[in-house]
């Protein structure tokens, strides 16, 4: 457990002292989300310009447009919804983690383009938590050099993931939950069976992003030469370790847990409007800051492994 | 009037919407049709909230809802207006119309009522997390006084249920009917279409709830002749479209003026003329349709058109250039299938709106990127 912590405390101070490294990272994550950004941003202005003049001096979002452009909306289009304003953002996104919601098919190739992104970062993060200050050819180079093996560990990952969430996930959050919630007397009850089902499926697929990330690590760390040996070293780190890597992983989740209420706090008090600059300023604070727990975690995982891996 | 088990902030906010709810629904459209009224806050799990019958009205209070969260107001103020249509005397072939009123007289409350507080609202966690979007505000504002949106899921949903007169599927008719109404109100206004509604009610006891009455109502209390809209708008399974084909703004001439032609077009098969009487020979005779044009210099034409051609052709001549042309700006058309062709432009300039609704829309991206990509 202490150890878990010292990890935790190590990979914070080393994010604290590499803001050149944070800044890259979200520059290379706003990249990546750019083109379609310029993509739903181009559609938007159309719609706006045949927008009637009746709206034209308002400052804020007519929400009778906003329907009617939604009614006509398709692919990406149809993914602007409210839910994409503020806290809900976040909220959203977690939800439909947990229940398992079907994201829109268009969504298909920004989460392939963020894995393969996530996958090159994985290797020059590494390289950087583990070999202290290095230079950017020496990151670029760690990317390029991993970056093959990386992206095979995540599409297994993913493959596992998908699998778990059409048997487990269905089945848990089908038949289970409603036989549990038909027996609940309160709503309350009912919410509690369903936390608990949400915990144990969120064991689950833990175990599986645990497991892929210590074998990145083993592999650009302790240089496994194979995807399927590395795969076979985390798992007995993860196993052999379970206490310490489960109080890492839970200390970083208490993290995002704090920033999500910092953030939810942030909006109700602060008023953010609807498409304001204000609004959109603190969302991206806020992924700033999630880029930056998960840089934590990367660098407290780099820690723990080479501490007791 | 029975409220939950206990006396909680719920129970009195349901209280305090109910009294609020009846008083202006009788100020509307006469007194309530139940002497005595029993309002049921349903358990989480019974899935009728929204229910009206006879001296009971349905709603449901859920328990991780913050207080600004008023699903279950909107869904009390409906069942309360729902109330008022629930006319046994109306014939089975016009229950579409007594439908669509309700649904009209349902939204039109839930704005009036909750103007200023009436926020978008998200479900999560298997939608047992409420979370209220305070930017979103989808009842009326000082800019737009109009009631704005018109479908609210605790209105709409389910569309179809046994309480409910007919369905009120998306392309319903009685969807249909509701959006005629509130573009007849936008059309006659309020102040004309309200004691109308409060007649159709009083009347009603005897021929029920059917559009011809509505019609005579109107006719008799304003002079207003309006069987063209029920016989096209309201009744009509046709789709009205109106849109601008072509508009062009060039300069014509050796004296520099600007020529500019607007043709408009009629898309869909249903009609909006403004009257049953023939055209009388201007192609603006009836002013149904309104057609606004914008020039470089600030300067702008307002003029008609009354909508029954396939297409109609204006040409202006100015000394500058027509930057946008627009069929009924006024957004009087609301049954109209498809606004996003109502409006032309050829001086095309980003809006900041749309940059700050981007970047918002970015970072929600950004976070699904960043939540899908930490599994793998």
């Amino acid at each position: 457990m202490t150890r878990a912590w010292g990890a935790l405390a190590w990979g914070l101070g080393q994010v604290a002292g590499a803001p050149l490294v944070l800044a890259a990272v979200l520059l290379v994550t706003l990249t990546a989300a750019a083109p379609f950004g310029v993509v739903l941003g181009a559609r938007l202005q159309t719609a706006l310009a045949t927008q009637p003049p009746i709206s034209r001096n308002a400052t804020d979002i007519d929400p009778e447009w906003w329907m009617e452009y939604r009614a006509h909306a398709r692919g990406l289009e149809a993914t602007f919804t409210p839910v994409v304003i503020g806290f809900a953002a976040p909220l959203a996104n977690l939800s439909a983690l947990a229940d398992g919601t079907r994201q829109p098919v268009v969504l298909i190739i920004p989460m392939v383009v963020a894995g393969v992104i996530w996958a090159l970062l994985w290797g020059a993060l590494i390289a950087r938590f583990d070999g202290g200050r290095v230079g950017f050819r020496q990151l670029a180079a760690a990317a390029r050099r991993h970056a093959g093996r990386f992206v095979a560990i995540g599409a297994l990952a993913a493959a596992t993931h998908v699998a778990l969430y059409l048997t487990i996930h269905a089945l848990l959050f089908g038949p289970v939950f409603a036989a549990l919630s038909a027996r609940a007397e309160s709503e309350r009850d009912a919410f509690f069976w369903r936390v608990l089902l949400y915990v144990i499926f969120g064991i689950l697929i833990s175990v599986v992003s645990l497991v892929a990330d210590y074998a990145r690590v083993s592999m650009a760390v302790a240089g496994t030469p194979t995807v399927r040996e590395a795969v076979r070293d985390s798992l007995r780190f993860v196993t052999s370790h379970r206490a310490a890597v489960s109080a890492l992983y839970l200390s970083t989740g208490l993290l995002f847990v704090a920033l999500l209420t910092t953030y939810y706090f942030a909006e109700t008090l602060g008023g953010t409007r609807i498409g304001g600059w204000r609004g959109a300023a603190v969302a991206q604070a806020y992924i700033v800051a999630r880029l930056a727990i998960r840089m934590t975690f990367i660098a407290a995982e780099v820690r723990l492994f080479k501490a007791i891996g | 009037m029975f409220l939950g088990a206990g006396v909680s902030d719920a129970d009195a906010r349901l209280s305090d919407t109910a009294t609020r709810a009846l008083t202006m629904l009788t100020g509307w459209f006469g007194p309530f049709p139940d002497t005595t009224l029993a309002i049921v806050d349903l358990p989480w799990a019974v899935d009728l909230a929204g229910a009206a019958y006879p001296g009971v009205v349905t709603t449901r209070t859920r328990w991780l809802a913050p207080a600004r969260e008023l699903t279950a107001e909107r869904t009390l103020i409906a069942g309360l207006a729902r109330r008022y249509w629930q006319v046994p005397a109306t014939p089975a072939e016009f229950n579409w119309f007594a439908e669509g009123v309700s649904l009209y007289s349902s939204t039109r409350a839930i704005h009036e009522l909750l103007e200023g507080r009436n926020y978008a609202s998200q479900r999560a966690f298997g939608g047992f997390v409420l979370h209220v979007i305070r930017a979103l505000n989808w009842s009326p504002n000082s800019w737009q006084p109009q009631p704005r949106v018109r479908h609210f899921a605790e209105v709409d949903e389910p569309s179809r249920a046994p309480w409910r007169l007919a369905s009120a599927e998306a392309d319903s008719q009685a969807q249909r009917a509701a959006l005629a109404l509130h573009t007849l109100e936008r059309y006659v206004g309020w102040p004309a279409l309200q004691p109308a509604l409060a007649s159709l009610r009083e009347r009603a006891g005897e021929r029920g709830v059917v559009p011809a009455l509505l019609a005579e109502v109107l006719s008799e209390q304003r002079g207003i002749e309006l069987g063209w809209f029920f016989e096209d708008v309201l009744h009509g399974k046709r789709a009205i479209d109106y849109g601008i084909e072509v508009f062009t703004s060039e300069p014509g001439g050796a004296d520099g003026r600007f020529r500019t032609v607007v043709k408009v077009r009629r898309y869909g098969d249903g009609v909006f003329a403004g009257t049953s009487r023939p055209r009388d020979g201007s192609l603006s005779s009836s002013k149904s349709l309104a057609l606004l044009v914008r020039f470089a210099d600030g300067a702008q034409i307002d003029d008609f058109w009354d909508g029954r051609d396939d297409r109609a052709e204006f040409s202006y001549s100015s000394r500058s250039r027509a930057i946008s042309a627009t069929i009924d700006p006024g957004l009087i058309l609301l049954v109209d299938v498809d606004r996003a062709n109502n409006s032309r432009t050829l001086e095309w300039a980003p809006r900041p709106e749309g940059f700050r609704m981007t970047l918002n829309w970015l970072a929600w991206l950004q976070d699904l990127m960043l939540s899908y990509s930490a599994l793998v």
